[in-house]
């Protein structure tokens, strides 16, 4: 039926994919990180998991060449950790961007986790999830045009009831 | 030499108005009107329109977006398509083009459409404002003055054409509601102005008669007004009488009744149909699409018709109008006490031992009909209590207190009111009914003449 949106076979698009992860290792490579087909494979696997599980679609991929380009220079990540880290920032994504409600572009999303996986996080998935990115998506649905301020006044940013009444 | 005309392959009854592109694909699909590659290459198409449209919606910066709002867009496309489909006069030209044209094409054709649509739905608005017809029905207001006009503000035409942002209570004749969008809209605006069109033959005074003759709570109802008018203005045909009257008297229905019930099913259609052309000529009335739209009030009309001399209760469909109204009592309030004062004074009687004490409080006290009514639903006046001050009240005040009582015909009325204003509502009514049959009678009579007026 028509209404249905997996109309363009899937694995063709998967494979474009793949060649595009693969694709990075030319700039990752410097900072000793290469991923595998079967971890590109792998990764398409966790982002086509993520959007059903957050009822999400994409049209247009890139997102995770970027997420890998993005990251590539963080002091946190080596070749033991790559893979498992690029799963779990592919899922954290998705999950944000329905939790910041859409206002948040992808490149802005993007960049505020790099900052905070690198600092405040200290290469930290859970801190990045529970404490960072959780605070900066209540601050977004609080309307709060200031959003990416989540450091400076913890206290009035944490206390809900502030912005209750 | 006579011309073929070549039998549509669809019909067009056939498709679903509100969904209308999809229809015609699966209609056309199911005739092998189109081969699987044509059908699969639309499909191709139309997520390849979606895309362009997703990106447009997430203005480039976002990749991937939630599958509801995905669909809300997919669906606004198909609608967008749709109208440009429905301008065709037969759905097989449709599938030609569907062939021919790149579904781009037929979108940007459909929003171009809708911009014609929208601007005269403005027009017609305006119209309908100004077209002199007045009423006190609530639900014809509000839909006029604050349901529509937002409409015009808060319709999506890129990414939610499907939707209607507007809140329309007033019911109309016929009302086409397979249509969504602007097409519901526009159809709604165009149907009301030929309803009013048609109630500007009839004097308001006379119009809000039979409303009033209908239900004394017409103005809270959802009813239409023009199904109302234009059934009475018929049987004012049927019985020679000039039909602006409006007016059905009793003597008239029972003639009316004895003739009717006579005639077959098709005799009554027929029947309707010679007084609505009867009546056309009387009111003078030269449009095609008034005489259309009133004609459609017959299958439904022959029917309820039919039911009513059945059931004998031809009363509710030809109406007769009620006695002229006795001359209105306008009652003004006095002003409220303050919620400070309110409150001692609740808690002065709430002490009280005796109900001699009370009535004596409410008496110095309270002079105003509404926090009367509030002292009785205040948690201070127990069981028998209630019985004693209704027995120191006059037959203005008990007729007041009445008035505010919900009747039977006040939509919800349950839910509106506290189980204590309930309470005393009940003991009222008990206590009303326990009166002497004169005395009931000369509260009722009040209740009936009198009209609260704002301050």
């Amino acid at each position: 039926m028509p209404n249905s949106f997996s109309i363009i076979p899937s694995n063709v698009m998967n494979k474009l994919a793949i060649a595009e992860i693969v694709e990075c290792n030319k700039i990752t490579s410097r900072y000793g990180l290469i991923l595998s087909q079967a971890d590109a494979l792998e990764l398409v696997a966790t982002r086509s998991e993520a959007l059903s599980n957050y009822g999400r679609i994409e049209f247009t991929g890139g997102i995770i060449n970027k997420l890998v380009i993005r990251f590539a220079d963080s002091p946190f990540l080596s070749k033991h950790n790559y893979v498992t880290t690029l799963n779990d920032l592919i899922e954290t994504f998705y999950y944000f961007k329905n939790e910041t409600l859409d206002e948040i572009s992808d490149d802005e999303l993007i960049s505020f986790m790099k900052n905070y996986f690198d600092h405040r996080c200290q290469g930290s998935i859970e801190l990045l999830q529970i404490r960072e990115l959780e605070a900066l998506a209540r601050n977004v649905r609080y309307g709060i045009s200031d959003y990416e301020n989540i450091y400076n006044d913890d206290e009035e940013v944490f206390d809900e009831e502030v912005y209750d009444e | 030499m006579n011309n073929l005309e070549t039998q549509p392959k669809i019909d067009r009854k056939d498709l679903d108005q509100s969904d209308y592109f999809q229809s015609v694909l699966q209609e056309s699909y199911r005739l092998n009107l189109l081969s699987v590659a044509e059908y699969e290459n639309i499909q191709v198409q139309s997520i390849q329109l979606l895309a362009k449209q997703v990106h447009r919606y997430t203005g480039g910066e976002s990749s991937s977006l939630k599958v509801e709002t995905a669909q809300s867009i997919m669906q606004s496309i198909y609608y967008i398509i749709g109208i440009y489909l429905k301008s065709f006069p037969d759905a097989d030209k449709c599938v030609a083009v569907l062939k021919q044209k790149p579904l781009q094409e037929l979108h940007q054709h459909g929003k171009t459409i809708i911009a014609e649509q929208l601007k005269s739905a403005k027009q017609l608005l305006i119209n309908v404002q100004c077209d002199g017809f007045i009423t006190d029905n609530q639900a014809y207001n509000d839909t006029i003055q604050d349901g529509i006009p937002p409409f015009f503000s808060d319709y999506d035409a890129q990414f939610a054409a499907h939707d209607t942002p507007a809140s329309i209570d007033y019911p109309l004749c016929n009302d086409k509601m397979n249509l969504v969008g602007i097409e519901y809209v526009l159809n709604y605006l165009e149907t009301l102005c030929l309803e009013n069109k048609f109630l500007n033959f009839f004097s308001i005074h006379a119009i809000n008669r039979l409303l009033q003759s209908f239900n004394d709570h017409y103005r809270d109802l959802l009813i239409n007004i023009f199904e109302l008018v234009l059934t009475n203005a018929l049987a004012c045909v049927w019985v020679n009488k000039n039909s602006i009257h409006l007016n059905i008297e009793p003597v008239e229905r029972e003639y009316l009744k004895e003739k009717l019930l006579k005639l077959s099913n098709v005799e009554l259609t027929n029947h309707l149909h010679e007084a609505l052309l009867q009546l056309c000529v009387e009111l003078d009335i030269s449009d095609h699409l008034l005489q259309k739209h009133m004609a459609e009030i017959i299958p439904d009309l022959s029917a309820r018709l039919k039911n009513s001399l059945e059931n004998n209760s031809l009363d509710s469909i030809f109406i007769s109008f009620k006695e002229h109204q006795l001359q209105p009592v306008l009652f003004q309030e006095g002003t409220k006490m303050d919620d400070e004062l309110f409150r001692s004074i609740v808690e002065e009687i709430k002490e009280c031992r005796y109900v001699s004490d009370k009535i004596a409080i409410i008496q110095a006290e309270i002079h105003s009909i509404s926090d009367l009514s509030d002292i009785l639903a205040g948690y201070c006046i127990f069981n028998d209590e209630f019985r004693a001050i209704f027995e120191s009240l006059g037959d203005m005040e008990l007729a007041l207190l009445l008035k505010m009582l919900p009747t039977d015909n006040t939509i919800d009325s349950d839910i509106h009111f506290t189980e204590n204003e309930k309470d005393w509502h009940d003991r009222l009514n008990t206590f009303l009914n326990q009166l002497d049959l004169s005395r009931q009678k000369r509260i009722r009579k009040l209740v009936e003449t009198i009209v609260f007026q704002k301050t």
